[in-house]
């Protein structure tokens, strides 16, 4: 295997052997946003939350959506990657290592910003000892904990075999290799153990995965405000999840491709293939979107009506209506015919959903916060320059953990793609046996012979 | 960062936006190839049985503080059915991932046949 990747694959590991200008500037820039993200946080640690923009009654701003955003993002590896890999889709094998590592990137950043909006970071020590499991927010905890704990697993056991044509290849950090190779010689046993862990994590980790961003949707619909008491918000958020995360893996694996040279792994066929899954995603949650809607109107509840009109026609038209378009009209014109130029229609698709989906975790958050039920007063929420930055300090942390990732493992599945080679034939004899046997008659044609 | 420069420092090889693509195909530098760096066996090895020693302390951890907070729960008379129905399903969630970390670093470290 090792001496395959020596030669065929050997692109893939180019970006481990070799570190060019292109990547310090890059690494420079992204650190850069992190410092800015870090001086935010540090401002905002000194001073506490009052220099932001968070108050009565709008209480969660940009660190609660970021953090719904992010989860929703993570929802790209473990879930897509899993599902591809059970029905034995075998255009996922360059997929499915990216797609697996935003997970892992995106969760930890996402719980994070919780640690963020507390303010006093301290203060999750009252979550470990005084947790109160009647509050759906430990519930977050705990289905975050189990999310975050099986994507590490799923994302490190598919890299074992990796780790050791790494290990057997380079010079360079043989220690770290060695120990994360876990011996692994590629014997019948091990690819046996390795084959069964790796079944058994992609059943397992569905569940999970659905569950989590269930969960986050019940923090919101487990009160009776407005606009957030609902029965559809787990499926509505898990769609969006799911919508969201296919965007960022696209984005993901068009940035990698150029910057690595991978046009012959990633070809215009996984991203037709990925920009057909994200049309259908752009139509369930346009259709998720629209039932909300129509019954929140429909009931035409007072409170309801409030934060309805604010969205559709009020101070946060602006953030509605782009959601709209961002999120349906533009995928929808851009995927509806992939014929030429799919890998440019897909980008623009996938960039377009990415900055909707945010703007929908806004529109969920704060709307309802600014118009609430009890009678507080109305309040506009403006985030302040330390939002801003811990912000975009956040997506810049994710970016350079997953620039980070690629200079140490292979982006793209080594021993996947060597497999797949390798069983094209199997592939082929799997195929033949969707169709109706050939050797036995049709039971119409031996009815008119009988 | 030029066009035609990657982020990992190879020239493009003329098809436009191949930004890496190592030395036309595949042999690694000839420094990485004369002869690898001898790592000690044992401290890989304590090193492997020090990260299973993490794995259990850390998915360990998680279900003594659900069962810390069952216990709390139920000591206070704070809807204990609350933390006892979602342990039900946490803990075994956490069981069977701890389960397959084991199975898998017990599977692999015990089998150093050749392939």
């Amino acid at each position: 295997m090792a001496e395959a990747a020596g030669t065929r694959d050997a692109v893939l590991l180019a970006p481990i052997e070799r570190t060019g200008p292109g990547f310090y500037w890059a690494v420079g820039g992204l650190l850069v946003l992190v410092g800015w993200g870090a001086l935010a946080y540090w401002t905002q640690f000194q001073e506490g939350l009052g220099v932001t923009g968070l108050h009565q009654p709008v209480s969660w701003g940009f660190y609660v959506t970021n953090f719904v955003f992010f989860i929703g993002i993570s929802h790209a590896g473990t879930l897509i990657s899993a599902i591809l890999r059970l029905s034995k889709a075998e255009w996922r094998r360059p997929i499915t290592r990216m797609a697996e590592v935003i997970t892992v990137m995106v969760l930890f950043i996402g719980a994070a910003q919780i640690l963020v909006d507390l303010g006093r970071p301290d203060r999750l020590l009252n979550i470990i000892r005084h947790g109160r499991y009647q509050s759906p927010l430990l519930w977050d905890a705990t289905s975050i904990s189990a999310y975050l704990t099986a994507s590490l697993v799923y994302l490190y056991l598919p890299m074992i075999p990796d780790i050791a044509i790494l290990r057997d290849r380079l010079d360079r950090r043989k220690l770290l290799y060695s120990v994360l190779a876990l011996g692994w010689t590629g014997s019948a046993r091990q690819r046996r153990v390795l084959g069964r862990a790796i079944a058994i994590m992609a059943v397992l980790v569905i569940p999970i995965a659905v569950s989590v961003h269930s969960v986050v949707s019940f923090v919101f619909s487990m009160t009776l405000q407005p606009m957030w008491h609902s029965t559809i918000f787990g499926p509505y958020f898990v769609v969006g999840a799911i919508f969201s995360g296919i965007a960022a893996l696209i984005v993901a694996m068009i940035a990698f491709r150029a910057a690595y040279g991978l046009q012959g792994y990633l070809k215009p066929i996984h991203f037709r293939y990925l920009g057909q899954l994200l049309l259908i995603m752009s139509l369930l949650w346009f259709y998720f979107t629209f039932a909300e809607y129509l019954t929140g109107y429909y009931g035409s509840e007072p409170e309801e009506m409030r934060v309805f009109w604010a969205k559709f026609t009020g101070p946060f038209w602006p953030f509605f209506w782009g959601m709209a378009a961002a999120n349906f009209v533009i995928p929808v014109f851009c995927l509806v015919r992939l014929g030429r130029r799919t890998v440019g229609k897909v980008l623009a698709a996938s960039l377009s959903v990415l900055v909707g989906m945010w703007l929908e975790r806004y529109i969920i958050v704060v709307p309802t916060l600014s118009n609430p039920r009890l009678p507080f007063g109305e309040g506009l929420y403006w985030p302040t320059w330390v939002e801003w930055g811990e912000t975009a300090g956040s997506f810049a942390l994710f970016a350079l953990a997953y620039l980070l990732f690629t200079k140490l493992f292979p982006v793209i599945s080594v021993w996947e793609i060597e497999e797949g080679r390798e069983g094209v034939r199997e592939v082929e004899a799997r195929l033949l046996t969707y169709l109706p046997d050939a050797a036995r008659p049709e039971p119409a044609a031996a009815e008119r012979r009988g | 960062m030029s066009a035609r420069e990657g982020l990992g420092g190879e020239p493009t090889t003329g098809k436009g936006r191949r930004l890496v693509g190592g030395s036309g195909g595949g042999a690694p530098p000839q420094d990485e190839l004369s002869g690898p760096r001898p790592v000690s066996p044992r401290t890989v090895r304590i090193l492997q049985w020090a990260m299973v020693a993490a794995a259990v302390g850390f998915i360990g951890g998680i279900v003594v503080w659900i069962t810390h907070l069952i216990r709390t729960a139920w000591r206070l008379q704070d809807v204990p059915s609350a933390s006892i129905g979602i342990s039900l399903v946490a803990i075994p969630v956490f069981l069977t991932l701890l389960g397959v970390v084991v199975y898998v670093f017990w599977g692999l470290l015990g089998d150093r046949s050749e392939a």
